[in-house]
């Protein structure tokens, strides 16, 4: 079972059958920590972030018959995510995924930052919207029709989103001294200076 | 040849954040150890649990909701045009009840009513105390009457027209 892809996993569990449990059990090993990374940014808090990892597999399980098998598992996994994180926002009334993540926030000390290199500066100078957009494109490697799937957006909407995200970036990033460096030393330079 | 200068630049400069964001491993947080099991647990509980009824056919187009109202007020839109066309029943066509009053099925006599033994006696007498056709022949009347009403309020929808 643990050869088989995540979407052959997910139509086992759909079929209800007595590996579909067991079928779904993998998926929430596989896609877990993923999930609660992708959360966490959407999120203010590590419960939070918690809770709505749950939240969604659990949906999840109790919709997999609609789940459509020509798309990747992890987009449709993600969308539910996404939609939830959008409710949990309404519910609490704070804007959508406020850079303030225990760990990952603003005001954390410049080293830690540093750690993280363009991850921290995007964390720091992005908005809500352009952060999942590019952690969604790099980190997850979705497609942009399976972005614009999970951010219930136009393809074209994402394109842009991803252009003035990294325009963003590329504004804060300072200039190389040499081509072959190594960025971190510069992205720690320009949080500590820039923001 | 300034702005192809500056237009190389900014290129250079997106390829690099391009390259910077495809390499560098995002800050990872770890989920609490205990966190699977309480995944399972959930669902394992959802799976006890009735799933609610839902229509899954909604859910899966994007504008689920706009097509079930679409459909809705084109029901109610047919519903209202074919009600319309079978109303009012046209007046030359009694329905079947509206029996005429000169033609009674039954009387009894208004002794009847009085007393028990007069009641027994008017039973008795019932069958020969009848007015008018008898019963089988009311009978017919009323279902020609409705055979032509109904007749009538289907010869006025389009579909049933003659060609």
């Amino acid at each position: 079972m643990s050869g088989a892809t995540s979407e052959q996993l997910a139509v086992r569990a759909a079929s209800g059958d007595v590996m579909a449990r067991r079928c779904f059990g993998e998926l929430v090993e596989r896609y877990h920590a993923r999930l609660f990374n992708f959360l966490l940014r959407r999120v203010r808090s590590r419960h939070d972030a918690e809770d709505l990892t749950q939240e969604t597999f659990v949906r999840a399980w109790n919709r997999i018959r609609s789940y459509n098998p020509t798309w990747r598992f992890s987009t449709w996994l993600f969308t539910i995510g996404s939609r939830l994180a959008i409710t949990h926002h309404r519910r609490s009334r704070d804007p959508v995924g406020g850079n303030v993540v225990e760990g990952l926030s603003e005001r954390a000390p410049s080293e830690r930052r540093a750690r993280g290199g363009i991850w921290a500066l995007a964390a720091a100078c992005l908005t809500p919207e352009q952060h999942e957009a590019i952690w969604l494109r790099y980190v997850e490697e979705l497609a942009i029709a399976e972005i614009a799937m999970v951010m219930n957006k136009s393809q074209v909407a994402v394109r842009v989103c991803l252009f003035r995200a990294r325009q963003a970036l590329a504004e804060r990033l300072p200039a190389p001294d040499q081509q072959d460096v190594d960025a971190a030393p510069r992205v720690a330079a320009a949080l500590a200076g820039g923001m | 040849m300034g702005r192809q200068h500056r237009g190389s630049r900014s290129r250079s400069r997106h390829a690099e954040v391009e390259r910077l964001l495809s390499r560098t491993p995002p800050p990872w947080v770890d989920p609490s150890p205990d966190a699977a099991a309480s995944i399972e647990r959930s669902i394992d509980e959802a799976t006890q649990t009735p799933i609610p009824i839902e229509l899954p056919w909604l859910r899966q187009t994007r504008w689920g909701g706009l097509v079930a109202a679409a459909v809705a007020v084109a029901a109610v839109g047919a519903f209202t045009y074919v009600i319309g066309h079978m109303s009012p029943v046209p007046t030359s066509a009694p329905i079947a009840l509206s029996l005429a009053p000169e033609r009674p099925l039954v009387v009894f006599p208004a002794e009847s009513v009085v007393t028990p033994g007069a009641q027994a006696e008017a039973r008795a007498a019932s069958v020969a105390s009848r007015v008018g056709r008898p019963l089988e022949s009311e009978m017919e009347l009323v279902r020609r009457d409705t055979q032509r009403a109904v007749g009538q309020v289907f010869s006025r929808l389009p579909i049933f027209e003659p060609r």
